[in-house]
Formats: C-alpha cells, sequence, structure tokens
C-alpha cells in the first residue's frame, strides 16, 4: 500500500498528540468493574496496564495506564478512540488490521485504520514495533478470553 | 590511556560508535579473542580428563589460568577458585550451596541497591528454607553502610550478600568494613558481587573478606560465558557442592550411593567453557597490563568532565551525584528515556534504558525507569561532549519513523 500522498508532519503531530494529551490514559493501576490486565514486554521497557469494561461483547469503556515511550503511548490512545462503543468483532478486525500494517504482512483495509494510520511506516524502527503492538494484543487477548 | 582503543577490533567495523553501555558488557581486546581462538584452533580438546600430549599442553594453560586468577584477586589458593558461566551462576551455585545450612529461624540480609541477580537466588533460598529476607537500605549518600549491617543483624543473620559497587549508582559500598564487621562472626556467610568493580578497582579478598565472591569476565574485555566464584578455602571442606556429575565422582556403586572426588574446585561440575577460560585469562594479563591505577586516573578524568557536562546542563536530572566509577544516571525532561536512547542511537551513542536490573531501587525517580551511561578505558572526553550536543540540542523522538 502506498502512504506517500499522506502528509509526514500531519501524522507526526497525530503520535505527538495522543503521546503529549492522551485521552484515556488514568494513574489506577485498579479499576472497578474493569477487566484488567499488565503488559510488559520482554525487550523493551514499556509498561502498561489496560482495563476494560465488557458488556454483551462490547466495549463499553477502556483505559490504560502506565509508563511507556512516545509510540507506546500514543498507540494505547489511539486505540481507545477507535474501539470504545464497538463491538468484539469489530475490534478485532480493526486489531488484527492494524498488527497487518505494523507487521507489513496480509491484507490491509484502510478504511478500518482511522488515525493508527500514522504507524505505517513503522517497519522502519523494527525494535519499536513492539512498542506500537503491545497495548493492542493485550486488548486482543482481554476481549477473546 | 591514549591509543587504547587500537587493542579494540571493534572500532574496526564501528569507528563512529560511542560505546557507553559498558556496565552491561564491556569490548573485547585483541589478545582475548585470539586466546579464545588459540584455544579452538589450537587445542579444541578437555584437558583434565584426557591422556595425549596436546591435552598435557592444554592443561597447563588451564592450569596457569587459575594461578593468574588466585593471583587477581589475592586468593590464598588455586582451590578457592572456580570457574562459572558468569556471576549469576555463582550466585545462584552459592544460593542452592548454603540451602543445606540454612532453615526458618535464620535471617538473610541483602539490599535494595543490588542487581536481580544478586536478588532472586536469596529469595528462592528464603522460600525454601522459609528464612527471612531483610533489605537493607542505601544511606543519603546512596551507599550501603557498616551502620546499616550493623542494625540489622542479629545471631539470626545466617547469609550477607551484596555488591561492592551498585550497577546504576556507581559508589563503593562500606563492603571493606563490613567484611571486618563479619569475620568473626562464625555462623555468618558474606557474599560479594564484585561484576561492578571488576574493571575499575582491584578485588583483594584477604581484605574484604567474604566467603564467597562472583564476578563476569565479560564486564571486565573478558569473554561472555565465564565468571569466577570464589570460595573461602574455610568454606570448601564444611560444604557440599550443588551440582555434582562430570569431573567430581569418585566411584558410583550398585546400591545408588556415591563418593565425591577429594577434588579442588568442587562447587562446579561438568566440562567447562575451557575456550572462555583462555580469554580469561588473557583479560586479567590485558587489565594486568594497564594497571588499575591507570585506570582509575583514567576514570576520574572521565567523571570530572561528565560532571561539568551535567551540571551545565539545564535539560538533564541527573541521580546518582559523586560516582566512584563512571556510571551516570539520568533524564532528559520531558523525553521518556525510551524515548531519549532512541535519538541518542540514531545519532550512535549506545546507552542502556530502564530499571537496569536493579528493580528494588527506587530511589532515582517514581518510575525507576532513566538512562545509564556507562564509561570504559576506551571512552574519551570527546564522545562525552557529543553526548551531549545532541541531548541539549533535544532530538526528534520519532526519529527515523517519517
Amino acid at each position: 500500500m502506498d502512504y506517500s500522498n499522506l502528509d509526514p508532519l500531519i501524522l507526526r503531530r497525530i503520535i505527538i498528540d495522543h503521546y503529549a494529551n492522551p485521552n484515556h490514559k488514568t494513574d489506577l493501576l485498579n479499576m472497578k468493574g474493569f477487566t484488567s490486565i499488565y503488559l510488559k514486554s520482554k525487550s523493551c521497557i514499556d509498561e502498561i496496564t489496560i482495563h476494560l469494561k465488557i458488556k454483551n461483547k462490547n466495549i463499553v469503556d477502556y483505559k490504560f495506564a502506565g509508563t511507556a515511550c512516545s509510540i507506546c503511548i500514543a498507540a494505547s490512545d489511539i486505540i481507545g478512540d477507535i474501539i470504545i462503543n464497538k463491538s468484539i468483532q469489530y475490534s478485532n478486525k480493526i486489531i488484527s488490521n492494524y498488527k497487518n500494517l505494523v507487521n507489513k504482512t496480509g491484507n490491509i483495509d484502510n478504511s478500518l485504520l482511522f488515525e493508527l494510520v500514522c504507524f505505517h511506516s513503522i517497519y522502519k524502527l523494527p525494535a519499536r514495533k513492539k512498542c506500537a503492538l503491545l497495548t493492542v494484543e493485550g486488548i486482543e487477548k482481554v476481549i477473546n478470553n | 590511556m591514549k591509543n587504547v582503543k587500537k587493542n579494540f577490533p571493534f572500532y574496526n567495523t564501528n569507528s563512529s560508535i560511542i560505546y557507553f553501555d559498558n556496565a552491561a558488557t564491556s569490548l573485547k581486546p585483541s589478545s582475548v579473542i585470539d586466546a579464545i581462538n588459540n584455544y579452538y584452533i589450537n587445542y579444541s580438546n578437555s584437558p583434565l580428563r584426557s591422556e595425549f600430549i596436546l591435552a598435557n599442553e592444554c592443561e597447563k594453560f588451564i592450569e596457569e589460568s587459575y594461578k593468574k586468577a588466585k593471583h587477581f584477586i589475592n586468593a590464598r589458593n588455586v582451590d578457592e577458585i572456580h570457574f562459572t558461566y558468569n556471576a549469576t551462576d555463582s550466585l545462584n551455585i552459592v544460593s542452592r550451596v548454603l540451602q543445606k545450612n540454612i532453615n526458618q529461624n535464620d535471617e538473610i540480609i541483602i539490599t535494595t541497591i543490588d542487581h536481580s541477580s544478586n536478588i532472586a537466588p536469596w529469595l528462592e533460598l528464603a522460600k525454601s528454607t522459609k528464612a527471612k529476607i531483610i533489605w537493607a537500605k542505601p544511606d543519603k549518600n546512596q551507599i550501603i553502610t557498616l551502620k546499616e549491617i550493623k542494625r540489622l543483624y542479629s545471631k539470626k543473620t545466617k547469609i550477607v550478600s551484596m555488591n561492592t559497587i551498585s550497577n546504576v549508582i556507581g559508589k563503593i559500598n562500606e563492603y571493606k568494613k563490613i567484611g571486618n564487621f563479619l569475620k568473626n562472626k562464625t555462623n555468618t556467610f558474606y557474599i560479594l558481587d564484585a561484576t561492578q568493580s571488576i574493571s575499575h578497582i582491584e578485588v583483594n579478598v584477604q581484605e574484604s573478606l567474604p566467603d564467597f565472591l562472583a564476578f563476569s569476565f565479560h564486564k571486565m574485555w573478558g569473554p561472555t560465558g565465564l565468571g569466577i566464584l570464589y570460595v573461602n578455602n574455610k568454606n570448601i571442606k564444611k560444604l557440599t557442592p550443588a551440582n555434582i556429575g562430570g569431573g567430581l565422582i569418585e566411584n558410583i556403586f550398585d546400591s545408588g550411593v556415591y563418593t565425591l572426588k577429594n577434588h579442588t574446585q568442587k562447587f562446579v561440575a561438568g566440562t567447562p567453557n575451557y575456550a572462555g577460560i583462555f580469554g580469561a585469562a588473557a583479560a586479567i594479563d590485558f587489565i594486568n597490563e594497564i594497571g588499575y591505577e591507570n585506570i582509575k586516573k583514567h576514570d576520574q578524568k572521565l567523571i570530572n568532565c561528565f560532571k561539568e557536562f551535567l551540571h551545565e546542563s539545564s535539560v538533564v536530572n541527573w541521580y546518582n551525584p559523586n560516582p566512584d566509577i563512571p556510571i551516570f544516571c539520568f533524564n532528559i525532561e520531558n523525553i521518556f528515556c525510551q524515548d531519549a536512547a532512541n535519538i541518542l542511537s540514531h545519532n550512535n551513542i549506545c546507552v542502556r534504558v530502564g530499571d537496569n536490573c536493579a528493580k528494588m531501587l527506587n530511589v532515582f525517580n517514581k518510575d525507576n525507569k532513566y538512562i545509564r551511561a556507562s564509561l570504559s578505558i576506551y571512552n574519551n572526553s570527546d564522545e562525552i561532549k557529543k553526548m551531549f550536543e545532541v541531548i541539549n540540542k533535544g532530538g526528534d523522538i520519532l526519529h527515523g519513523l517519517f
């Protein structure tokens, strides 16, 4: 897929905005009524706890806590904007599509990327792919359990 | 320390790299690489078990290596020297060797400034014996003092285990004073992890008086996969090995009973890393040629230079003021340390970030995450200057992405 028509300045802005002023970040490590999971990758220092509230196969609320790098925080926040008030089925589609983008594998449906498109060139920084995927893979685990 | 870089072939292929991750592992000089190759190319045998001329020649090398290691830490005899895989391996061996001597009424003093490798084995020992862990904490100067150990010491104290220098604080703990305090306490085993100090200050076991001492050669320009376990000879007879097998067994009987050889280095079993032992001997020669006095002088220059830049910079929060060895832990304002490492990495500067395996530290900052720059004999003030140019300019945290 060719993303060269996208303005890198705008994509950069998306990451920095979500990193500097996240919408879904909390300081709480435990949240009543939420299913929480602690995430830490083997090789980097990102540490994220995600909180998901699921009702009737829908994600009704989502928060995340922890300390992590710009890529990880931005990805953790953007995904929240997309999946809150969406079904588990739809969220799974969003996540697998995004994983294809990051890993440069499979088919990518651009209409399901939304702001996650800002990570289209993360493959250039192989070490940071895990930062971009840590939280969504955690969400995947929780919603499919 | 001029021209020392030319001893390190790493710089032939990585001439623009500024390597500031020496507390993780150090670069290797040609003499060490050649010694490892010497074993594989010219010997490649199992010297202590075989009877042929090549094996006998190789055995001489190995015996010589034991002697070098003995002199290097001023042990009383070679029986006290055990070649292990690394310091972590050594500390795990000690914790399992001591298992039979520990029970639920005993206490184990460990410190919050130690590396996981000198914490986890003791937590495991405490779990299996129901002994109690007592945490020693650093004073306001960020060191473990004799006063702190005295405060925590009781008749129940069976083990005191600590490092000579923390891998993130870089200050010399009062381990010699503590060794002197413990020397007549015959019921207490004193264990020292010298891994971070070994490339900066000499270890003298007759001065620091540990029952056991551990370090890894890869931190002192030697090979990976080789460590030292020193066992004070007063303990050798009274303790039984935790690892048994090749090289240690005298006889095995039908009844299922086995007897151990009256062996010298009895706490390690199996074919060791012979190539590593060759390399370790070369690393000891290398350090002796340079001399600790010259290393200390160079360290002090690096520390003075680094301090100057740290004080001048308005964007750096420095967490370990006044280190004795050139280890510096800091954060750059408003930039998460991993993002900062990304910026430094794109400028060919290698540092480590995170908690650096000092997971109980929590004295630097709330998250226990920071940048660690650790310098060595081949580093210089120009490299420090370049790093601070990058830091002070502030980089792009998304460098390389677009």
